[in-house]
């Protein structure tokens, strides 16, 4: 635990990022592959869920007065039932990193460095994110605001230059499927960015003013869902819904068909930028919670010891957790939203009870 | 073989690197942990790199989800 304040604007570019890494890559294609060509309302559905969500960690936040999760849990339930509550807190930050790791993995090694072995590019990943939580949440802020004009820039680049590809028939039929699967269907999107953000619960007490880092939060969700949203109708839009629940990474194979006057060609690898940024700024932020939420579980003052050991942790369990593409499938599709769910909802709703009941008591 | 050794050389390299910090400062209780922490890391490691079939806690997570979905009947 350092001494260190962020800004509510950083912290705004932080959940920015945390949003969008990752879920990048991963949403649209179960998404089109179920709500069809009507996914991008699913989006919105689930956004309009993210606000109400964040209310509620914004409410946990302010209740807990400046203590992480992991120092409130303690705080409130005492020093054994409160680490075993942190354990389960901390279990899950730690697979959600280890498997964010993946996903960048994968991606880099199915598309652009094939002949890379995984555990490589695995280990170069960790090995800056390691280097940024070493240095403390400050500087990760910071940098957020340095990189987030570039992902802007090529965003609207992404967008501009693949308008000439849009075909509007691809949206058609709206609500064909009717409303039901467009509702079932929001729950990919609940459950991949936007129940991960109790993560974020680790980082709110380093924001300096309380009120502005809560609109930040409610702004940075609004606009990282926005994000979503733009990528999810501009892949639905460019390959049409059964092309893109067919790709793996549609996002990718949109930036490949970007075509600028029939001779600019092959910028997919300057947009693949984008998802670099984003799930590098993800996982240092879930690697910064985890180490730091060991280091208060033991009641640490350096975070830093353990950040090496556990990156070698990591390594190993991002390797062995997916064996193999189906397994991944299975997993994001039918256990992910359950097991988000207790750990994103159901444990921030305990503790929030847990500390009205305590607030109570002690003013009594 | 080759990968095995290498991770013992990092593991050796990340002792070096941290513990006589911590020693210096006497910080006996981050030193256990450090310790702790990186032996569970160094024997996981080997083991993967010995092509050992490490259990998956995604496995676990699995089963008892797949369990609970059972019993509420989804």
């Amino acid at each position: 635990m350092d001494n260190q304040t962020i800004s509510a604007r950083q912290y705004m570019f932080l959940v920015v990022f945390f949003i969008i890494g990752s879920s990048i890559l991963i949403v649209p294609t179960p998404l089109a592959a179920q709500a069809k060509q009507d996914a991008w309302m699913s989006v919105i559905l689930a956004i309009l869920f993210g606000v109400i969500f964040v209310m509620f960690l914004n409410k946990i936040g302010s209740l807990s007065s400046g203590k992480t999760f992991v120092q409130s849990a303690i705080y409130v339930f005492g020093n054994w039932a409160g680490r075993l509550f942190c354990i389960f807190y901390l279990s899950f930050l730690y697979i959600l990193a280890s498997l964010v790791l993946r996903n960048i993995g994968d991606f880099m090694t199915t598309q652009i460095i094939p002949e890379t072995p995984l555990q490589f590019t695995h280990i170069l990943f960790l090995l800056v994110v390691i280097g940024g939580a070493y240095i403390g949440v400050e500087s990760i802020a910071r940098s957020s605001e340095i990189f987030m004009p570039w992902m802007i820039l090529l965003l609207i680049f992404l967008t501009i230059s693949i308008m000439p590809q849009i075909n509007m028939d691809q949206l058609k039929p709206v609500l064909g499927n009717g409303v039901i699967p467009i509702i079932s269907n929001s729950s990919i999107v609940i459950g991949t960015p936007l129940l991960e953000m109790v993560a974020l619960l680790m980082i709110f007490p380093y924001v300096k003013e309380e009120k502005k880092a809560k609109r930040a939060w409610i702004l940075g969700t609004v606009f990282g869902g926005g994000v979503l949203f733009l990528i999810t109708i501009l892949c639905l839009l460019v390959l049409g819904s059964d092309l893109t629940a067919l790709n793996a990474y549609p996002t990718y194979r949109i930036a490949q068909k970007i075509n600028i006057a029939g001779f600019l060609e092959g910028l997919e690898i300057i947009i693949a930028v984008i998802w670099m940024l984003t799930i590098f700024f993800k996982l240092i932020i879930l690697y910064y919670a985890t180490s730091v939420g060991i280091a208060q579980f033991f009641t640490l003052k350096d975070h830093r010891p353990l950040l090496l050991p556990l990156g070698m942790g990591m390594v190993v369990l991002s390797i062995i957790a997916y064996p193999d593409v189906a397994y991944f499938e299975t997993f994001v599709g039918e256990t992910w939203l359950p097991y988000s769910l207790t750990h994103g909802l159901i444990l921030p709703a305990i503790l929030m009870i847990g500390l009205l009941v305590k607030r109570r008591m002690s003013r009594n | 073989m080759w990968a095995t050794i290498s991770v013992i050389a990092v593991s050796l390299l990340i002792f070096f690197l941290e513990f006589p910090r911590l020693k210096r400062k006497k910080k006996t209780k981050e030193m256990w942990c450090f310790s702790t922490l990186l032996f569970i890391a160094t024997t996981v490691s080997v083991l993967e790199s010995r092509n050992v079939n490490l259990p998956n806690p995604l496995d676990y997570i699995q089963a008892f989800y797949n369990t609970i979905n059972s019993w509420i009947g989804l």
